[in-house]
This record gives C-alpha cells, structure tokens and sequence, in this order.
C-alpha cells in the first residue's frame, strides 16, 4: 500500500529560519499525508508553502486537498495565504470541522485574508474551498477513516488518526499531556517514574504505526512552561509505549531549540525508552523527511 | 535480508563508462561529497558532481558498491535548489538516514546514510 508521510514544517510558534534550525528546520506546523494517492493536510504553517510549490512540480499534482487543522492558532493557519494549489481554479480544498456544523476552521482561515491582513481576499482564490466536518465518531473519507480527539491546549486542538488497511498514523499536535497526568504531582517530584497517561489518549493512539506529537519542552524547560499548552517531550515516550505505538516522530520544537538541543531533547527520549523498556523508534521530526509507512 | 533475487553477475558486461571513482582526499572544489565509512570499498570519498546520482550494486550505477545487501539501484542522490535529496529506489533492504527508515529527505552535514552494510557520511558542499 502506499502510505506516504511528509514534514513539511516542525517548528512551533513561530518561523524560525537560520543556521541554527538548518536540520530540523525553521517552518511551522505542516505534515502531508499521501494514501493511495489521495492527499491529506495537516496544519497549514509555514511550511504549507513549501508543500504547495512542490506540489506544483510534480508530474500528476492531486486536484483535491482534505485539510485539518490541530486548532488555528497563528503558526498552524499562516502558510494558507502562500499555498499556490489554493489559487488554482482547477483545484479543490476541503476544510474539516471536528463534528458536524462546525466550519470554525473555514470561518478562521478566511478572516486572515481579510484585507487588513493580506491583499488578497479569501473568496477570490481561484480554487473551490469547501468546509466539510467529521462525525461523532469520524469519517470516512476517500476509504481512509479519520478520527479526532480534543486534546488540552488553550483553544482546545484536536488530534487526528488516519487509518487505512490495518495501518495508522496518528497527528496530534500542540497537547499538554502533562497537565492529564494522572500523577503529575509526583511526576514533578520525580521524572523518572512512569507517567500515567488519560486513557482516552492512550485508546486513541493505540497501535499507531507512526505517532507524530508534539513534544516542544525539554523536561528543564517545562518546568517554567507549566500550562503554556506543551508538554515534555519525554511524556510522549510513555504515551508511545502504553499505546503500543511502532514509531514516534516528536514535532512542534520550541523556536528557542538549535538543531544540538533538539538531538538532546530527542537523546533524552531514547534514554527514557531504554529505561522504561520497549522497542519504540523515536526519531525528530525533520523538515523533508519522508516515511513510508509499512 | 540479503538482496539475492537482482544479484548481478560479477562478469556481466559494463554498460556505462561513467562510474563516479572514489577520490580519497578532499578536492578543494566546492562539491558536495559522500565519504563511505563501513562496507565493501570503504573507504572513500565520492564527489557529487552530477545533478542526479545512483548509488547501487548495479555495473552502470554512478556510486557502485559490491554489496549483496545493496540493490542494483538502491537510492538516489538529486541535487534540488542546491541540496541533495535523498530517496530510496524501491530497494529491498531501505535507506537509513541516522538509523531512522526513510523514503525521502534532504541531506545535511554529517547525516549517516545506511544501505544495507554500507555505510556513507554525507558533506554538504563547503
């Protein structure tokens, strides 16, 4: 099957172009999702940009774009208004709600391309954009079942599965895992206990083939980013293996980390699996990484 | 795994003269290279001076290594707004970049690249 996956952006809050992000990259949140050739958005950052252009070199471009949104938060929405497919009229978007009636993505998408903002109005891009939403219980959407999960985040933000023939990726950005802990008391006092994650989170990434997570904060940063709506990275490490997750894949870096503190950030993960005890892959997520999910 | 069923003979005939040979000491033109530390040929320095490079077991692969865990055209290497993207060629064993499977990614300094038993370091040009 193929079943394609993408980074577009990986950095949080803000652009952050340099030689001190060159690996991992400067783009905001943006991971392209291709299955069996259809294609999936999620989050339109900065790095959307890039996806749109190199959307536009290749040979057989989709025409149609299922695009969901973690929450709208500036470095989640900002890439929309460079997205060049979205000014192609033979081309159609489609903007997801998490439950039926709900276009607040749409509705958020077009306010920052009012004029005050940009110069060119939403209701002139040439393509069809469409809101749509998932169900209660997701969707089915060109045969790739879909699913969110409203995650603890100022706003809130929503996760996303994508299922299809047995395999799953799971995209679940901007959570502050830390603050559902089940013993985040303790937890403060010591680290290296195991965390308890919420069921609900660990039900909802169950066997995923690839998690990708936001895991902004090293565990000394945390520490004075208690509620700023980011976890531990290392958090993300219990979550993984408590879910049976194959691949873990941390995004969202925190615009302050160099390319070294993101490998340490990602080092202390490793140590974190070995010392928990399990066979998780934990890798940064890197823009232009591609994965093939198997 | 051992790539077996696309093994080439040893006394198949050469199609391609073009073979990029290992230069083994640093050229000081600003080309980026791809220095082979673990493997058969290693070691050796491979400057990347063609748009698109193959690296395989094949005779006409621009970077040819005589691995049985190597496919006939294994990755390659194209250069994109001056960065080399990476990709796996459908290979039966896969590309690693820093131990992680990948399908596709752009290089940077320092980025170990595995294929197979082989094992390459990539330089950005300087």
């Amino acid at each position: 099957m193929d079943f394609f996956v993408k980074f577009w952006g990986t950095r949080g809050s803000i652009p952050t172009p340099g030689n001190r992000t060159h690996i991992y990259g400067g783009n905001t949140a943006c991971v392209e999702l291709r299955i069996e050739g259809v294609l999936f958005v999620c989050d339109a950052g900065s790095g959307l940009r890039e996806l749109g252009l190199d959307l536009m070199q290749r040979k057989n471009p989709p025409k149609l774009v299922h695009m969901f949104f973690s929450h709208a938060h500036w470095d989640h929405i900002q890439g929309f208004p460079f997205f060049i497919p979205a000014y192609i009229p033979s081309n159609t978007v489609v903007v997801y709600g998490t439950e039926p009636g709900d276009n607040k993505f749409y509705d958020l998408l077009s306010g920052q391309m009012q004029s005050d903002y940009f110069p060119v109005n939403f209701s002139d891009l040439g393509s069809r954009i469409i809101p749509d939403a998932l169900e209660k219980d997701g969707k089915i959407i060109e045969g790739v079942k879909v699913k969110c999960i409203p995650q603890i985040h100022h706003g809130p933000s929503y996760g996303y599965s994508f299922e299809k023939d047995g395999h799953k990726v799971v995209y679940a950005t901007d959570s502050e895992l830390d603050l559902e802990l089940g013993n985040k008391e303790a937890v403060a006092a010591d680290l290296s206990i195991p965390r308890k994650v919420p069921k609900r989170f660990v039900d909802f990434v169950r066997g995923a083939d690839l998690l990708i997570a936001d895991g902004q904060y090293t565990d000394h940063e945390y520490q004075s980013k208690v509620t700023f709506g980011h976890p531990r990275a290392t958090t993300l490490v219990d979550l993984a293996l408590q879910a049976g997750v194959r691949q873990l894949a941390v995004t969202h870096h925190d615009p302050m980390q160099s390319d070294d503190m993101v490998s340490s950030k990602i080092d202390a993960c490793r140590a974190r699996v070995k010392q928990l005890g399990g066979d998780l892959v934990v890798f940064a997520a890197r823009e232009g990484f591609e994965l093939q999910i198997f | 795994m051992v790539d077996i069923d696309d093994w080439a003979p040893e006394n198949e005939v050469p199609t391609k003269t073009t073979e990029i040979m290992p230069v083994f000491k640093r050229q000081t033109e600003s080309f980026a290279e791809l220095e082979q530390i673990h493997g058969p040929g290693a070691p050796a320095v491979y400057s990347l001076e063609s748009e698109t490079v193959v690296v395989g077991r094949a005779l006409d692969a621009d970077i040819r290594v005589n691995s049985l865990q190597v496919s006939r055209k294994h990755m390659s290497l194209t250069l994109v707004a001056g960065e080399h993207r990476c990709e796996d060629l459908e290979s039966r064993n896969g590309v690693y970049l820093n131990g992680i499977r990948m399908h596709s990614a752009i290089l940077r300094q320092g980025d170990n690249i595995q294929v197979g038993d082989v094992v390459f370091i990539y330089h950005e040009r300087r």
